[in-house]
């Protein structure tokens, strides 16, 4: 059916259209241009290197289960598993480090101790986008790694 | 700064600290990936989070991103990551396909928009939304301003380039074929639509 030129027939129009039918929020915008202010200027940045949610084969798994993420950072990896009942988030710094991670979420943060084996655990985590930011002592020196931000 | 800074150049700028620039790379491209995340069929509540987690990202990112000049392409890969992480999400409790949008309004109905800019361009935003997702996303990237280039594309959704000619004229032929959006397209209708709305 496409007789004309594809070039020349809707498209131009459809990015005003999409834009005035289903703007981005005004909220969304401002939440957006606040995120600059958050970056961690003095950690070192661990990134999302697997997510079972996005990774596994589609219906691997039947029904509700731990999903288990992996961050990589240059010192320090964060090992993650979250059962969907509760948000309950099981961690482990590598290597296991003691120390503290402060979760970050879109209206603050708050600040869970990590053990002697290098666990912490969190219950009720907030919806939306979190990030954790693991600081794990090594002797006299302190590693600190933050994780791309991801909604569990 | 002025429109003509590089993309490249923002990127370079927000990562030393100049928020005015962060403004100026939203200002580009936030439209854009929130019609991503919208484009799978995402509640509003659940494209906020995708694209709030795509910015939140991209921020702590700055300085480590390889080709500052395609971060577009950058943050449309991390748009539809988590925009299809949310609909695995949403599947765990209801069955979901990503490619089909099931909200397709039912019985449509019949619109005489022979003249009517506002009833076309909502007989287009309804023929929009009933395409599957790779395709409006395609769409939105082919015809963002700047455009996105084959590679970037590409890159975003992982089809072969070569592939990605062949897959807009589908998309295309969809829209076009769109009952309700025909009945407003007739001949040289189909050519003016392209300006109306700027």
């Amino acid at each position: 059916m496409s007789t004309a030129d594809d070039r020349s027939c809707i498209p131009d129009g459809l990015i005003d259209v999409v834009d005035t039918a289903d703007p981005i929020p005004y909220d969304v915008m401002r939440s957006i241009r606040a995120s600059f202010h958050r970056r961690s200027l003095d950690a070192e940045l661990a990134e999302l290197t697997y997510d079972s949610m996005l990774d596994d084969p589609v219906g691997v798994r039947s029904g509700p289960s731990d999903r288990h993420l992996s961050f990589q950072g240059p010192r320090m990896a964060v090992e993650m598993s979250v059962a969907p009942e509760r948000r309950r988030v099981v961690g482990q710094l590598v290597p296991a480090l003691t120390g503290d991670v402060e979760v970050r979420h879109g209206r603050g943060s708050f600040t869970i101790g990590v053990d002697d084996y290098g666990r912490f655990f969190a219950d009720d985590l907030p919806g939306g986008p979190v990030s954790f930011r693991c600081r794990g002592e090594d002797g006299a020196d302190s590693v600190v790694t933050v994780t791309d931000w991801i909604v569990l | 700064m002025s429109g003509v800074t590089s993309v490249g150049a923002l990127v370079r700028a927000a990562a030393a600290g100049d928020a005015g620039a962060w403004d100026d790379l939203i200002d580009r491209f936030a439209g854009l990936i929130w019609a991503i995340a919208r484009s799978h069929g995402l509640s509003v509540s659940d494209a906020d989070d995708v694209t709030q987690t795509t910015w939140l990202r991209l921020s702590e990112h700055l300085g480590r991103i390889r080709d500052p000049d395609r971060v577009g392409a950058w943050l449309a890969v991390t748009a539809r990551n988590e925009a299809l992480r949310q609909v695995r999400r949403a599947r765990r409790d209801v069955p979901f396909d990503p490619m089909v949008d099931m909200r397709r309004p039912v019985g449509s109905t019949e619109v005489d928009c022979s003249l009517l800019t506002a009833e076309r361009d909502q007989a287009l935003w309804r023929a929009f939304k009933s395409l599957p997702a790779n395709c409006r996303v395609l769409l939105l990237m082919l015809n963002s301003d700047p455009a996105f280039s084959y590679e970037e594309v590409s890159a975003s959704l992982e089809i072969p380039v070569g592939s990605i000619g062949p897959t807009r004229g589908r998309c295309l032929d969809r829209l076009r074929n769109d009952s309700e959006l025909r009945s407003c397209l007739h001949g040289d209708q189909m050519v003016s639509l392209r300006r109306t709305a700027s």
